[in-house]
């Protein structure tokens, strides 16, 4: 069939193209074959640090984070359709994983918070029952404060979040234990907050003496 | 006359050879003559020369008064009387002759050399004398030879002449010349044709040999016609394989400038030799001839005697004339050979012609006198004279004109017969008051038949007598109830007379009869006096029309007084001719000059032969028949313009071809050559028709403005509406009760014409309107891509303009002119369409049983063989045109792998192939590169060309196949077809470039790992892919 011909024939061509263009320009293409070889990785990188973001946590499941890196993907494979990769073909693939992680930039302070805001705050009112353990998850959590899509850093966060659970379980803490602490660091709690519940956890973990009375100043 | 003794007399009286006639006889029809001339000086056609009577010759030249050495020549044209006037001399001479004189007189006897040998030999003067070894040997020379053999020996003695003839003769060709003529004569075609009848070796062995009937005067000699080659013979002569040079002699004898010279040159050089191969032939020597004259003379000079010799003809003597005429001339003065000669006096009789070319300058000078008979011997008396002493004589008992004879045969007392029939005719006053009945002639048909009758040439005694007297009297003598019978041309037939005849006597014969009598015998005028109490009708008293048994008519009655002379006396004489003369009312005489009427005379001989059942010929455009022609060619012209055709629903087209056609819209009954639509019968009837359109060319040069013309005119018109229906079924159907059809057919090919053409390129004839038929418009491209056998049709119908002719048939046919002058011409819509619709009801095919294409009409006939020409090719047309357009169509599908192309197949390979050229373009690849526009933009048109393609490659009906293939679909697949190929093509280029460059690259291939570089990215990609395809996503 003649059509099928003119394709395989404009497919060769191209290909003679290229090389062509590799015979007159080696080192360029070297060059770009090696950035495209960093943005396949650099792409792996996300994609693998967002799976296993996605498969700890329901956050970062977000549909315009998967489309786009589809899309980059097909891009990066239609890239070598011709069998070499061509500047041009770079500089739109470099643009889009720029504007991909750009946007996740944008957005990951928010994810992070709504990831760690709860459990640093808990670990923030109980650093005084275990000061040292505390530090630790804390100084675990914040390595994923800023955006850096390496799987090292998630997974430390990741486990920096469950040390803090499990400490914060180990506590036997609900939520009117908890509420009452946040108020001791606040320097808002009140005697009405004492209640029996909260009372006889105090005892039952002799935390009697830690704890000091005062009065409010102003009002 | 007296019918009985007539009946046995006439065939022993009526003898046109004086020779053999009785002398008894012979002297009784002797009528004297009384314009002869006497000259010194021969001429062929003397004139302005004193007349003598044949007496006063006799006296002062034939009884040669003063006893001299004489030799008279007597000469005139065949038949004018030379053998009678000599036979007269020597009756006259011998009467009275002097003791001593010898009279000698050699007739002609059967004319041959051998007779006049016989007949000398038996004459006693001649026996006795005593050198009887020559005797011997002329008597050996009269032995028959065998006739074919004789004329081979004639013939090739001329040969013999020629090869070895040695410059004796004043005509001389040239040895080449020579060499051709030898030749030519040994070529068996050219043998064949010289010896046939009469051609010149039947002439030569007629003057040789016994008993033949060649004419009397017949001249042994060629002639230049003898040699005049005609192309039939030529081709003749060349197919049988003619020597070279006889082919170069036919070549000169045929040259276009100078051929009728050289056959005169021929014929006269031949001529040289006739007396040598004659004498050769008869075995005579001319010596021996001369010697025995030399011995007559001798011994009658021994015998103290003269001689005096009549020969009738000296033409009897061919072969040894010269040696005769050197013995006549030789005057008795000298001595012969020691002896004395005795005086001879020779009165010889020769033809003008004879003397003018076989007598030698040196005979003809030493003649003593020429006497002359001219043709014309006779005056008006003399003629009727002629006649009634020849009816006379036949009238009379052999037994009187014997008892006469032997009384001296005494003028006055020439026996007159007892006349039983003719008592109240016509009488010619003679000599001594006798008065000799002319019956059953009239003084007047004796001059009509003479004027009008005999042939030019032949207004002599010989054929007075043969022609006029003889035929007339046999058909009294034996067919009185039916007198006059004998079918004489009634050459200055009166049309009235005729017309008023025709339509008055209903029996033909009866008719025919009354009519040459008034014509012949009378006056031949409508007109009927009364005079001294009697009827005359055309001039006849009415009771000669109940003697004869005929018929008596009422003619127009004239005033006596006025016309009396004219009645009375015969209206004609020798000199001076019949012509018309007629006063017309505007007091201005109109004259028909007498040439004219005696050329119409001549057409009446000839259309009066004709209704008596001869053949006419109407093929000659010069002479009589010409003008007869030229009649028939008239009334052709008349009729197809006097004849309303259209009204009588006959198309102007038909009438064009018709006129058009080798055959003539008139035919005449029995003519040679030619047909006709409508056949004149040879009938009175018809001969007045003719006779009139021969008067209005000829007495009114294509005009009414000659006398009687209003008869004429009255005639035509009232024949015409006669005729008038006759014609149009005769033109408008093609047998009987079959109208012509030529225009189905016509417009059928035309139809085919436009569909062939591409100026019809529907795929049905539903919208086939006929004002296709009128378009003008012409398809002008002059390529296409139809099939060899498409262009060749094509090219068929053009041949010679066959289409254009068969379009102006079409276009013409129903047309319908308007009369008075109009330029308008209006269509007959109601017919064409009618025709139309019925041709497309039948698939362009003819009615059944309505091919006429044996029409008689050419062009019409041509209508069908141009037809049947388009029809008989279709077949084979339609099965190319599918074959060419199933193998361009099988390429397409094959490229495209498929067998239903549309419009989007069509241009998603166009832009399939501009992707290719640009990469072509970009790949730095040497190929032009190739446009598909043409192909773009026509994609839908292709696609529908491919489906009519489709459609009709298993159809059988042809008709359905051309009017597919009408639109040459085949061209506007065309573009594609070209793109495909041009792109296979530049697919290998493409092919064998990327190869060469490649070749040139492997080891940069090699060293990159050109096609493994991305292999390890690719699989990430296809992992990462792998993975994202399973998030779940938040909505």
């Amino acid at each position: 069939m003649i059509i099928n011909e003119l394709d395989e024939k404009i497919k060769n061509m191209k290909e003679l193209q290229k090389l062509d263009n590799l015979k007159a320009n080696q080192k360029q293409q070297e060059s770009s074959d090696l950035k495209y070889h960093n943005i396949v990785n650099e792409v792996n990188e996300i994609v693998l640090a967002f799976d296993y973001l996605q498969y700890k946590s329901k956050v970062v499941r977000q549909e315009n984070l998967k489309y786009s890196i589809l899309d980059l993907l097909n891009r990066l494979n239609v890239a070598t359709e011709s069998g070499l990769v061509g500047n041009d073909c770079l500089l739109i693939l470099e643009k889009k994983l720029k504007t991909i992680k750009k946007e996740y930039n944008g957005k990951w302070p928010k994810i992070y918070s709504s990831l760690t805001n709860a459990k640093i705050s808990t670990l923030k009112v109980i650093r005084g029952i275990d000061t040292e353990t505390v530090s630790k998850c804390l100084e675990d959590i914040e390595q994923g404060e800023d955006w850096n899509p390496d799987i090292e850093v998630f997974q430390r966060m990741i486990e920096g979040l469950e040390s803090a659970d499990q400490l914060i379980s180990n506590l036997g803490l609900n939520q009117e234990i908890i509420s009452f602490l946040h108020k001791i660091n606040q320097g808002k709690a009140t005697l009405p907050d004492l209640s029996d519940d909260v009372l006889e956890w105090i005892k039952k973990e002799s935390l009697e003496a830690k704890i000091k009375i005062s009065f409010r100043s102003g009002k | 006359m007296n019918s009985q003794i007539a009946k046995e007399r006439i065939s022993y009286v009526a003898k046109t050879d004086s020779i053999t006639a009785s002398q008894g006889d012979f002297l009784a029809t002797h009528v004297a003559i009384k314009r002869l001339f006497a000259l010194d000086k021969f001429s062929i056609g003397p004139s302005k020369e004193t007349f003598y009577t044949e007496e006063q010759l006799f006296k002062t030249l034939i009884s040669n008064p003063d006893n001299k050495h004489q030799f008279i020549a007597v000469y005139g044209q065949s038949g004018t009387g030379k053998s009678h006037l000599i036979r007269w001399f020597e009756a006259r001479y011998s009467q009275n002759k002097p003791e001593d004189e010898v009279v000698l007189f050699v007739r002609r006897s059967d004319n041959t050399l051998r007779g006049t040998i016989k007949q000398l030999l038996e004459k006693p003067e001649i026996k006795g004398i005593s050198n009887r070894d020559v005797i011997e040997k002329l008597i050996k020379a009269t032995a028959s030879l065998d006739q074919n053999r004789l004329k081979d020996l004639i013939y090739y003695n001329f040969i013999i002449e020629i090869r070895n003839e040695k410059d004796e003769f004043d005509i001389k060709i040239r040895n080449v010349e020579r060499k051709r003529l030898e030749a030519f004569l040994n070529n068996e075609m050219v043998r064949n044709f010289l010896m046939s009848e009469n051609g010149p070796i039947e002439r030569i062995y007629s003057k040789i040999a016994e008993h033949t009937l060649v004419d009397r005067d017949t001249i042994a000699e060629f002639k230049a016609e003898d040699f005049e080659i005609t192309t039939e013979l030529q081709e003749m002569i060349r197919s049988t394989g003619a020597d070279a040079n006889a082919e170069k002699m036919v070549r000169q004898l045929m040259a276009d400038e100078s051929g009728k010279q050289e056959t005169k040159k021929i014929a006269d050089y031949l001529n040289q030799f006739v007396n040598r191969v004659i004498q050769r032939c008869a075995g005579i020597e001319p010596g021996d001839f001369k010697q025995v004259f030399q011995d007559v003379r001798h011994e009658l000079y021994r015998l103290g005697k003269n001689l005096t010799l009549f020969i009738e003809d000296v033409t009897s003597f061919t072969g040894v004339d010269g040696a005769l005429l050197d013995v006549l001339m030789e005057e008795h003065t000298g001595v012969q050979n020691g002896e004395s000669i005795c005086r001879i006096s020779s009165i010889v009789g020769t033809t003008g012609n004879y003397l003018q070319h076989n007598f030698k300058d040196n005979h003809k000078d030493r003649i003593t006198k020429y006497i002359y008979i001219p043709s014309d011997a006779f005056d008006e008396l003399g003629l009727y004279e002629f006649v009634g002493k020849y009816l006379n004589v036949m009238s009379l008992p052999e037994e009187k004109i014997k008892r006469w004879l032997n009384n001296n045969a005494e003028p006055d007392e020439y026996p007159v017969h007892e006349i039983t029939d003719g008592m109240d005719w016509e009488y010619m006053d003679c000599e001594y008051e006798k008065k000799l009945c002319l019956f059953p002639f009239t003084k007047r048909s004796i001059l009509c038949l003479y004027n009008n009758y005999l042939e030019k040439g032949h207004q002599t005694p010989r054929y007075v007598l043969r022609d006029i007297i003889e035929p007339i009297v046999n058909d009294f003598l034996y067919n009185r109830e039916n007198f006059p019978s004998i079918k004489i041309n009634t050459v200055t037939v009166n049309s009235v007379l005729s017309y008023i005849v025709d339509n008055t006597i209903k029996d033909k014969i009866q008719r025919d009869r009354v009519l040459r009598f008034m014509s012949i015998w009378g006056d031949g005028k409508a007109e009927q006096y009364e005079l001294d109490g009697e009827t005359y009708i055309a001039s006849i008293p009415k009771r000669i029309y109940e003697e004869m048994g005929l018929q008596t008519i009422k003619l127009n009655e004239v005033n006596i007084k006025t016309e009396i002379d004219d009645k009375i006396k015969p209206t004609a004489s020798i000199e001076e001719k019949p012509y018309y003369k007629v006063k017309k009312s505007e007091e201005k005489d109109i004259i028909v000059p007498k040439e004219k009427v005696e050329r119409l005379s001549k057409v009446n001989v000839i259309l009066t032969d004709w209704i008596y059942k001869k053949s006419i010929d109407t093929s000659k455009t010069v002479g009589i028949s010409g003008i007869i022609r030229a009649a028939k060619e008239d009334m052709c012209k008349y009729l197809f313009s006097a004849v309303n055709w259209q009204s009588k629903g006959v198309s102007m087209d038909n009438i064009d071809k018709v006129k058009k056609s080798s055959i003539k819209l008139i035919a005449f009954e029995n003519q040679t050559k030619g047909n006709g639509f409508y056949e004149l019968e040879a009938d009175w009837n018809s001969l007045h028709i003719i006779s009139a359109f021969a008067r209005w060319r000829e007495y009114g040069q294509k005009s009414w403005n000659y006398p009687e013309s209003d008869f004429d005119a009255y005639l035509i018109t009232s024949w015409t509406a006669a005729v008038e229906d006759k014609l149009i079924g005769a033109i408008n159907e093609y047998v009987k009760g079959v109208k012509v059809n030529y225009i189905e057919a016509a417009i059928i090919a035309e139809i085919y014409r436009l569909i062939i053409s591409g100026e019809f390129r529907e795929k049905s004839l539903k919208n086939l309107t006929f004002q296709y038929l009128f378009r003008s418009k012409e398809n002008k491209a002059l390529e296409n891509n139809h099939s060899k056998e498409w262009n060749m049709l094509l090219a068929l119908m053009k041949q010679k303009s066959a289409d254009k002719t068969n379009k102006e048939t079409v276009q013409q046919y129903f047309n319908i002119k308007q009369g008075g002058g109009s330029a308008v011409i209006v269509l007959d819509a109601n017919g064409i369409s009618s025709i139309f619709r019925k041709i497309k009801a039948n698939k362009l095919v003819l009615s059944e049983g309505t091919s006429q294409n044996d029409d008689k009409v050419k062009l019409r006939r041509d209508v069908y063989s141009y037809l049947n020409d388009i029809t008989e090719r279709l077949e084979v047309v339609a099965r190319a045109e599918v074959e060419i357009a199933r193998e361009k169509i099988k390429y397409i599908f094959n490229q495209f792998d498929d067998e239903e192309i549309n419009e989007d197949d069509i241009t998603n390979f166009t832009s399939r192939v501009k992707s290719f050229y640009e990469e072509v373009n970009r790949t730095q690849i040497n190929i032009r590169n190739v446009s598909v526009e043409s192909v773009n933009k026509k994609a839908a048109t292709i696609e529908k060309a491919i489906e009519d393609i489709s459609k009709v490659l298993d159809e059988k009906n042809y008709l359905t196949i051309i009017m597919t293939f009408s639109g040459d679909p085949v061209s506007v697949i065309k573009p594609l077809i070209d793109l495909i190929k041009q792109v296979n093509d530049d697919i290998r280029r493409v092919e064998n470039e990327i190869s060469r460059r490649k070749s040139q690259e492997t080891d940069l291939i090699n060293e990159t790992h050109f096609l493994e570089r991305y292999d390890e990215e690719e699989k990430l990609i296809e992992k990462d892919i792998e993975i994202i395809n399973k998030w779940e996503v938040n909505v």
